[in-house]
């Protein structure tokens, strides 16, 4: 080999670039509704099929140019095996980068993949977390029983009270996770707070933004690291599919690439298909989710059967300003509410609803409804929870895509057979 | 990937670098305490890398062996000092062998020196307290050519920091902090 005197690493000539992209065509310059319809999608060139084909393979023909790929590691932009990547997953991906206003992104077999991967990719041994006390139970789980064992320790806070999070704050802190919509009480994380707490103490910021989608906020735009959704709530939108995202940066998320690959957790092809054709109407049912919501939580306030109200787009939420600021008025599709009669009374109305399912989980075409008191905090005494907010005849509501009309009219029959055993 | 060096996220972070100089600022911080006699024992402080904070959680201990009123238990403080630079000395080299293509079976990179001890123990002598030289042999086994090793010997001794450190010198003037 020829070399020549000052042959160094600074001869090197891969840049890092956005992606991996199937497509190239973000449509980043376009509305939401336009990138969520056509970007990442792949027209087969063969056949002039319309639609990414589902590529259901687990492996690919190798090749000198895969090979080149693996002798120099740039494996995550070549197909190679399917739990590395396929066309399937990039073009879905290809397609959350632009909703989200990312560079990369991945797509994981459950939210849950997506959180822990991402968790362990970026935090080292002896790291500490700063996280909140109203943490979806998956998430709690995992870093309260389980990250201790890899050293790594947390602090659980009050999302809301940034001085409490500041002073949580240590040398080796290193990460701070947070919802920013919390379940069920749908407290908000004050994100620019958030962002700027980070950047001053060298940490990574990961938001958790489920509940609220990028159509409602792009928590990248505001300076957070790295977002996540559960795709099975709203991204998927019909209740039909289990899958995780997280977007970021290319060179954070080829960080947590690695992560992946060892944890397993690759997003099946066939479930591919599935979120990426629910992307396309996911504007469209944002849509409709917000508007149903708002309508509904001031039709439960207007009502004697009804307590309290949880709905980040009314007045009475107390981080009503700061989060009508960010989304520009859009709050999103999940309402909860304290019914009078307490969980007895919660349980008979979950029985008389004829639209709203009584089911776990969330952000579903159609309306689903359940109690945390048996479900997501079933695990608490009844103290614990109290402290926490969660009191007698709390309901969540995930307000789907069906007639608000019909929606009103649920409920309101279901309140006469309960209450006036009309 | 060969070596299991990723030549490709080493070219991304020489552009990310040449797009943003401070991503090649990386700071790092041992401390040391003293535990009894001759041992002392590290901790490693966190270190930054460009923007990101690495959270470090290393410690070791450093002994002096039984004949210089140690106990024998861990390596000494020159010992270190030498595994310092061998091991900066063989990132670089393998590092430079995948840039050029080549593939290294084995490699060992051996480190000896002289102390002469009257420095230390303040008798007269034409001698340094430090070491004057170091002997230093790599032995290397791979698909490269004998030119190609002796070009990567010399990328070594102009790029490893460790290396460069020693044989230019570093400046430290101690300050005394008391503790009350």
């Amino acid at each position: 080999m020829d070399i020549k005197d000052d042959t160094w690493f600074k001869d090197l000539k891969r840049k890092r670039v956005s992606g991996p992209e199937i497509n190239g065509n973000s449509y980043r310059n376009y509305g939401e509704s336009t990138k969520c319809v056509h970007a990442g999608q792949y027209d087969d060139p063969n056949t002039n099929a319309i639609g990414t084909p589902i590529f259901q393979n687990s492996t690919f023909y190798l090749n000198d140019s895969v090979y080149k790929a693996i002798e120099e590691g740039s494996t995550r932009d070549s197909f190679i095996y399917s739990r590395y990547g396929n066309p399937s997953q990039w073009a879905v991906q290809e397609k959350i980068s632009s909703i989200e206003n990312a560079e990369s992104s991945i797509v994981f077999s459950s939210g849950m993949a997506a959180i822990s991967s991402t968790i362990l990719a970026l935090i080292e041994k002896g790291a500490h977390i700063v996280t909140s006390r109203d943490l979806y139970g998956g998430t709690y789980n995992l870093l309260y029983e389980d990250l201790q064992k890899y050293g790594i320790s947390v602090s659980f806070v009050d999302m809301t009270n940034i001085k409490e999070i500041e002073e949580s704050i240590n040398p080796k802190t290193k990460l701070l996770y947070f919802e920013s919509l919390s379940n069920p009480l749908l407290k908000f994380a004050p994100i620019p707070s958030l962002v700027k707490l980070a950047k001053e103490n060298g940490c990574r910021l990961v938001i958790d933004n489920t509940f609220l989608t990028p159509y409602n906020l792009k928590v990248l735009d505001l300076g957070v690291d790295i977002v996540i959704n559960s795709a099975t709530k709203y991204l998927g939108g019909h209740s039909d599919l289990i899958a995780g995202t997280i977007s970021g940066s290319r060179k954070l998320i080829d960080q947590i690439w690695p992560q992946m690959l060892k944890n397993g957790g690759s997003l099946d092809p066939h479930a591919c298909f599935l979120l990426e054709r629910s992307l396309k109407t996911l504007s469209l049912r944002m849509r409709t989710h917000n508007d149903n919501a708002l309508e509904l939580a001031h039709f439960f306030q207007n009502r004697e059967e009804i307590k309290k109200v949880y709905y980040p787009g009314m007045d009475s939420h107390p981080q009503y300003d700061l989060i009508n600021h960010l989304t520009d008025g859009k709050f999103s599709g999940m309402i909860s509410f304290e019914i009078i009669g307490g969980d007895k009374m919660a349980l008979r109305l979950l029985k008389e609803l004829k639209l709203a399912k009584e089911a776990t989980s969330l952000g579903g075409v159609e309306s689903l409804i359940s109690l945390p008191f048996n479900t997501s905090q079933a695990s608490l005494t009844k103290n614990q929870k109290k402290s926490i907010g969660i009191n007698e005849g709390l309901i969540r509501l995930s307000v789907g895509i069906e007639d608000i009309e019909d929606l009103k009219y649920d409920f309101e029959q279901a309140f006469n057979k309960i209450f006036n055993n009309n | 990937m060969k070596n299991n060096i990723n030549i490709s996220g080493l070219s991304e972070y020489v552009h990310e670098v040449l797009d943003c100089p401070t991503q090649a600022k990386v700071n790092y911080g041992v401390e040391v305490d003293w535990l009894s006699g001759t041992k002392t024992k590290a901790t490693v402080k966190n270190m930054n890398l460009g923007d990101q904070k690495l959270v470090r959680n290393f410690t070791f201990e450093i002994d002096e062996p039984n004949q210089l009123l140690g106990l024998n238990t861990n390596p000494t403080p020159q010992e270190y000092l030498m595994a310092g630079v061998a091991g900066c000395m063989a990132v670089t080299f393998v590092a430079g062998a995948t840039l050029l293509g080549i593939t290294i079976e084995s490699l060992k990179i051996e480190i000896e020196g002289q102390l002469d001890l009257c420095g230390f123990l303040g008798l007269e002598s034409t001698q340094p307290t430090g070491f004057k030289e170091f002997t230093c042999n790599i032995h290397v086994n791979g698909n490269g050519t004998k030119e190609q090793y002796e070009v990567l010997r010399n990328r070594v001794m102009n790029h490893s920091p460790n290396f460069s450190s020693l044989v230019s010198g570093v400046k430290m003037n101690p300050e005394i902090i008391i503790k009350t």
